[in-house]
C-alpha cells in the first residue's frame, strides 16, 4: 500500500502546483507562490516519516519541472524543495515539542523561497536580486502557516481515516 | 476505548509564535540594512542589462525629456522608459508582468528585474561631479 500511496501524494502534490500556477500573482515579487504542492509534502512528512517525505518531495518537483517544460524552473524547484524538506524534517525532529506542524512549514517556506533565490541567482548572476530577500521572507510566513494548517487538517482527517479503514 | 495519538495535531505551540518573529524580524533587518544608504537628490544611475551584459548606462536627472527604450531580451523586447529621474519597464513579453507592476524606480540601490526576459535594470549612485545626461550604447 505504501507504494499506492506514494503515487497519490505526488499526483496531490502535482495537481496543486498546477491550480497554484493558475493564479494570478498577488504580490509584484517573482518567486512568491502559496507553495500549495508543499502540502503533498507534509502530509507524508506527518503521516508515513522523513523518508517518504523526501520520496514525495524528489519526484514531485522533478516531473513537475518536466510538466512545466522549464529546465529553470526544474532546477528552481528541485533545489528549494529538497532543501526546504531536509530543513522541515530536522526541525520536526528536534523541535517536536516546542513547534506544531504550523511552525515547522513557517520554516520550511522560509528556507524554500530562501533557497529559490540563491538558486535564481546563479541563473542571473546579479546580486540585486537579493533585494527581494526581506519581502519574500515576510511573504513565506502567511503561506507558510496556510500551508501548515491545511497539512495538519487533512493530515489529522487522513490519519483517523487511516485507522478505521487498517482493519 | 483508543488513545489517540495524533502527531498533526493543530494546536499552535509556543514555538510557532518564536518562529514568526524570528522570521519577520530577520526581514525587517534584512530591509533596514539594504536601505541604509540614503539617496541623494540628484539622480542616481540607471544600468540596463540583459543576460549579465550592460546594454544602457543612464543617469537619470530632473529634465530628462521621456524616452523608452527597446531591449531585446531572453524571450522578446522589453520596453523601459526613462523620465526625469525615473525609470521602470513599460512593457515585457513575460508570463506574469512582474517586473512591469513594479512601477518607477528611482532610489539608487533599487532594481527591477525581468527574470524570464533576463532584463535588469537597476539604479547606482552617480559617481560625484558628472551631470552628463546622456545615453550611451
Amino acid at each position: 500500500m505504501i507504494f499506492v500511496d506514494l503515487g497519490v501524494l505526488v499526483s496531490i502534490g502535482l495537481i496543486l502546483s498546477i491550480i497554484e500556477a493558475s493564479f494570478p500573482p498577488i504580490v509584484p515579487l517573482p518567486g512568491a507562490r502559496l507553495g500549495l504542492a508543499n502540502i503533498a509534502t507534509v502530509i507524508a512528512l506527518l503521516l508515513y516519516g522523513p523518508k517518504f517525505a523526501i520520496e514525495v518531495t524528489i519526484l514531485r518537483t522533478l516531473i513537475g519541472g518536466l510538466l512545466k517544460g522549464s529546465v529553470i524552473g526544474l532546477f528552481l524547484g528541485f533545489s528549494a524543495g529538497i532543501v526546504s524538506t531536509v530543513v522541515m524534517i530536522i526541525v520536526y525532529k528536534v523541535l517536536i515539542s516546542l513547534i506544531s506542524t504550523v511552525g515547522m512549514s513557517v520554516i520550511g517556506a522560509a528556507t524554500h523561497n530562501i533557497t529559490q533565490l540563491c538558486a535564481a541567482f546563479l541563473f542571473i548572476g546579479h546580486s540585486g536580486i537579493f533585494l527581494y530577500a526581506p519581502y519574500l521572507l515576510l511573504v513565506s510566513i502567511p503561506t507558510g502557516l496556510f500551508v501548515g494548517f491545511a497539512s495538519a487538517r487533512v493530515s489529522s482527517a487522513l490519519q483517523t481515516y487511516m485507522k478505521e479503514t487498517a482493519a | 476505548m483508543r488513545k489517540r495519538k495524533d502527531p498533526s495535531s493543530v494546536k499552535v505551540k509556543p514555538g510557532d509564535v518564536v518562529i514568526v518573529f524570528f522570521v519577520a524580524v530577520s526581514a525587517v533587518l534584512l530591509l533596514s540594512y539594504f536601505h541604509r544608504v540614503p539617496s541623494r537628490d540628484t539622480g542616481s544611475t540607471a544600468i540596463v542589462e540583459v543576460n549579465g551584459k550592460v546594454i544602457h548606462r543612464i543617469e537619470l536627472g530632473k529634465g530628462l525629456k521621456r524616452k523608452d527604450l527597446k531591449v531585446t531580451g531572453q524571450i522578446g523586447a522589453s520596453v523601459v522608459r526613462v523620465e526625469g529621474k525615473k525609470i521602470r519597464m513599460l512593457s515585457s513579453p513575460c508570463r506574469d508582468k512582474i517586473c512591469v507592476g513594479m512601477g518607477w524606480a528611482e532610489k539608487s540601490g533599487s532594481s527591477i528585474i525581468c527574470m524570464p526576459n533576463r532584463v535588469i535594470i537597476r539604479l547606482e549612485r552617480s559617481p560625484k561631479g558628472r551631470r552628463i545626461e546622456a545615453i550611451t550604447e
